[in-house]
């Protein structure tokens, strides 16, 4: 089972754990199936962390920790910038766009041109 | 603004820097319907650094023209008369401000830095849009938070009251403005602009980069920058004085009328020639 950030989560994807808010009532159980509607509610519960089933599949081959590591932080830093405005789809669709350039730019960075 | 704080940060702010003299006669120049481009050419052309400059950045690759371009001249007449003051104004705001080599005691890098991408975004956009007059675009993103500047260096008291309510709270940098000044660095900008005999497109844009709809006939642009500035802080590029990012305004992305799907290019494109044009600016002699 793998931890996903919520802008990772694709209809079919089966959890592995509950899904709660932040006052811990039950969103989605054990065992549901994701579709477009539950993710959006998930969303607008502002939920940014969901287990699901399977294998780690979003982790490059040959990936140090350290980058695993450094692509979390940037997910989480900008999961914490931003909090307030996720329920806008223009502002998620920032996010993840955001998130993917700051991973390109940090591979670059480190010099895995081909990987990048 | 109210009167008073306006009288405020003019007597306050009485050295405002002004821009070098052949510059502003260039802006005469060309607000001028008479003059023409030899006229414009000799006024460049009798300052080396700014015509080194002027050429040196319409032939770098952030314009991408085909063809070298050797002289002012021809510069002018490619670009026309807009573009060349809008260039030049560019290049001065840079010399003025930047800080590279120096030591940055008061923390403007991270600004310049911020300035820069929003003004590519601006451009990005724009270039998507097909919108004319992109040289004006990155200007006004260039420029967009100039008062914050201005109160760095300028108005330090007040300035570092709203820096404490922002690190304490972690709010908005304008929303902090909002809270202990009685105006934000968006007037303070507009102000600058006046004085600087800049466009009303541009001065407009200045001041209502955050709230674009109340931009009137410049809403437009308004809300490209307003855009800009919101992907450059999601792009961590540079610091907007705080950790937070702007909601988009609805009017704003209602104005533009651009598709989700324009993010992601628009992003890449903006990324792409960010770190491009950081390495140019550190060559500008």
């Amino acid at each position: 089972m793998i931890t996903l950030n919520l802008t990772k989560l694709k209809p079919g994807m089966i959890l592995a754990e509950p899904a709660q808010n932040f006052q811990g009532v039950l969103l989605l159980d054990v065992g549901a199936e994701l579709s477009e509607n539950n993710i959006r509610i998930l969303k607008s519960w502002g939920v940014t962390r969901i287990c699901v089933e399977g294998k780690n599949k979003e982790k490059n081959r040959g990936d140090s920790e350290a980058q695993n590591e450094a692509r979390l932080t940037i997910e989480k830093e900008l999961e914490e910038k931003f909090l307030d405005v996720l329920e806008d789809p223009v502002m998620m669709e920032t996010m993840r766009v955001a998130a993917k350039v700051l991973e390109k730019r940090l591979c670059m960075k480190e010099g895995q041109d081909e990987t990048c | 603004m109210k009167p008073a704080s306006l009288k405020r940060i003019i007597d306050r702010v009485s050295d405002l820097p002004t821009l070098p003299r052949t510059v502003l006669k260039i802006t005469e120049l060309v607000n001028d319907p008479k003059s023409s481009a030899k006229d414009l050419a000799k006024v460049i052309t009798d300052d080396q650094v700014l015509t080194a400059r002027l050429l040196k950045l319409v032939n770098s690759s952030f314009y991408g023209f085909p063809q070298k371009i050797a002289t002012v001249t021809g510069a002018i007449v490619l670009l026309g008369f807009d573009a060349i003051r809008n260039l030049l104004l560019t290049t001065s705001v840079f010399g003025l401000f930047s800080n590279k080599g120096k030591e940055d005691r008061f923390g403007v890098e991270r600004f310049w830095d911020h300035s820069l991408g929003c003004a590519v975004g601006a451009k990005a956009i724009g270039d998507y849009m097909r919108y004319d007059k992109i040289e004006e675009l990155f200007v006004a993103g260039l420029l967009h938070d100039i008062g914050k500047i201005v109160e760095l260096l300028f108005l330090p008291e007040d300035f570092n009251k709203v820096v404490s309510v922002v690190e304490e709270e972690n709010i908005l940098l304008v929303d902090a403005e909002r809270r202990v000044l009685d105006y934000t660095h968006a007037e303070v900008g507009e102000l600058l602009a006046e004085r600087w005999n800049m466009s009303s497109k541009l001065v407009n844009v200045i001041a209502y980069h955050h709230q674009p709809a109340l931009a009137g006939r410049f809403s437009r642009e308004a809300a490209i920058v307003h855009l800009a500035d919101m992907l450059s802080r999601a792009m961590d590029m540079g610091s907007g004085g705080d950790k937070k990012i702007p909601p988009l305004s609805k009017e704003a992305w209602d104005l533009l009328q651009l598709e989700l799907s324009a993010i992601e290019p628009i992003a890449e494109e903006m990324e792409r020639q960010f770190q491009d044009i950081s390495v140019f600016i550190t060559e500008i002699p």
